[in-house]
């Protein structure tokens, strides 16, 4: 009887027709142990699959529509369903998402607001919530640094590269006119300071928002002197100068976050 | 085999499969197992609370989030996490959950099931900075690519220990002591601020006026500089409009307070 409720089928699967009761003595003995990640929708779950996310969490390709592939496909969209992607590059403004070629819709924030560029940070995971009609994505979306800047802190970011050499005035109204303004000394220096490859970024004399006390000068960082050496000691974190703002000098321009 | 209730016990399983039953009462099965009857009929009850990562999860514990929820405490930015049943290695996507055991910002790293220190880290690639992970909030962190991101402890308001001078800043309650101009920008980018302007210092201490301590001790460094000799500025010595140039940074320490844009 037994040999014809359980077949073991030619695939050598197991056919169990009713219900399975566990009715082990013990808790240790009422377990169904070594489950590898699920294959399909009706697969159960073990510990270990629930908790990685196994069947929603992949990378995601692509900058106007993120493609991503989760195992085993959804058949659907549905309200509540919940996926984390990890972007490998960062998103054009308005990106759509396409899971498993269900089709594109909409990734929004704080409810529905429509991504802006790079508010996906590539590498860094993001959860997404399906609202019935589009993907919200939750948790904290930061501010992102516009193309050519980096994060110097929670607070600013900063341009990889120095411009070329410009008066005290224009450099600031070259960094305003871009929507950005002079880093001030203390950004200058926490970007140096914390980040190794960031001097050698430093070419010269770089103009930062500070007056100076010795006249009407400005304030230089990047070379100079860092209190204990000659006046000019090259190039350095703490080494700096100051001078005339008419003076032409390299400069970079730092955003508020 | 209890066939009146429509179900089969796992020895039956076994007995009709042919399968290995070993000494330790354990039914052990080479093949998938696919529950092939109608709706209604294909269910696995009885399960217990898993106690390996390889087992069959139930529904009350799913429900519950157990499988991610673990205790966890911190000892100089290292938190240590247990869940139960323990992980067995770590895997991209692997979502923890658990209550901030205090207050903590900076390089913090989380350990699993002492499967070894991870960084945790923002998305943005930060620390976590002051305020983000208060004691008794629920912290919720995603396993990728060797680190931990948090993805939850959303900042909100001034950081704690500090006070709003205006909807713009907030500013440190207190002063830390003793500090060279250079550490004291770090410290306060690293907690998620900066060192105040000098009219931000200024004016936070005309309003808030005793609600900051530890103010007129100590000359403390604000984000400003002064001559040619590569100096960084100081105030606050004896009354809010006391300022200096510092002379060298290299030497010369003060107190750092910090600014910060609320969130």
């Amino acid at each position: 009887m037994a040999a014809v409720l359980f077949a073991a089928k030619a695939v050598a699967q197991l056919d169990a027709p009713v219900p399975v009761q566990l009715v082990g003595a013990s808790p240790a003995d009422r377990q169904v142990t070594g489950l590898a990640d699920p294959l399909s929708p009706a697969a159960g779950v073990s510990v270990d699959a629930a908790r990685a996310n196994a069947v929603s969490f992949a990378q995601a390709t692509g900058t106007s529509v993120m493609s991503a592939t989760l195992i085993p496909a959804p058949a659907q969209y549905v309200a509540g369903m919940t996926v984390s992607i990890v972007p490998q590059e960062a998103n054009l403004a308005g990106a759509l998402i396409n899971l498993n070629g269900l089709g594109p819709v909409p990734m929004l924030k704080h409810g529905n607001l429509p991504l802006d560029s790079a508010d996906l940070v590539p590498g860094a995971p993001h959860r997404l919530i399906f609202d019935g009609s589009a993907f919200q994505v939750i948790g904290s979306v930061y501010r992102p640094c516009p193309a050519g800047y980096r994060i110097g802190a929670r607070e600013y970011c900063i341009e990889e590269f120095s411009h070329d050499s410009l008066t005290f005035v224009q450099a600031g109204t070259f960094c305003q006119s871009g929507g950005a303004r002079l880093c001030t000394f203390g950004e200058w220096l926490h970007a140096c300071l914390s980040t190794p490859a960031f001097i050698g970024t430093v070419l010269n004399f770089e103009w930062v928002d500070h007056a100076a006390n010795n006249g009407d000068n400005a304030k230089r960082v990047g070379r100079g002197s860092n209190g204990n050496t000659p006046e000019d000691s090259g190039i350095g974190c703490t080494n700096g100068h100051t001078a005339s703002p008419g003076a032409f000098t390299r400069f970079r321009c730092c955003i508020t976050r | 085999m209890n066939r009146s209730l429509g179900t089969y016990s796992l020895a039956l399983i076994v007995a009709a499969a042919s399968l290995t039953q070993r000494a330790g009462a354990q039914a052990v099965l080479d093949v998938p197992v696919t529950l092939s009857g109608a709706e209604g009929e294909r269910r696995i009850d009885g399960l217990a609370q898993p106690t390996q990562a390889s087992s069959l999860i139930t529904l009350e514990g799913a429900a519950q989030g157990a499988y991610q929820w673990g205790t966890a405490q911190a000892s100089a930015g290292a938190i240590t996490l247990a869940l139960s049943p323990p992980i067995v290695t770590y895997r991209d996507g692997l979502l923890v959950r658990f209550l901030a055991p205090a207050d903590l910002d900076g390089a913090l790293t989380v350990n699993v099931n002492g499967l070894g220190a991870l960084p945790l880290k923002r998305p943005d690639g930060l620390n976590p900075v002051r305020g983000q992970l208060r004691q008794g909030t629920v912290c919720e962190a995603l396993h990728v690519d060797g680190r931990f991101v948090l993805m939850s402890a959303a900042e909100r308001g001034c950081p704690p220990n500090s006070i709003y001078v205006n909807e713009r800043y907030c500013i440190d309650s207190l002063s830390t002591n003793n500090q060279l101009f250079y550490t004291g920008v770090s410290f306060c980018a690293n907690r998620g601020g900066r060192l105040c302007t000098w009219d931000e210092y200024h004016a936070a201490c005309a309003f808030l006026g005793t609600q900051l301590g530890g103010m007129f001790n100590q000359w403390e460094w604000i984000d400003d500089t002064s001559n040619h000799s590569q100096t960084a500025d100081q105030a606050g010595r004896t009354t809010c409009l006391s300022q200096r140039s510092a002379g060298n940074p290299l030497v010369t320490t003060g107190d750092t307070r910090c600014c910060y844009h609320p969130r």
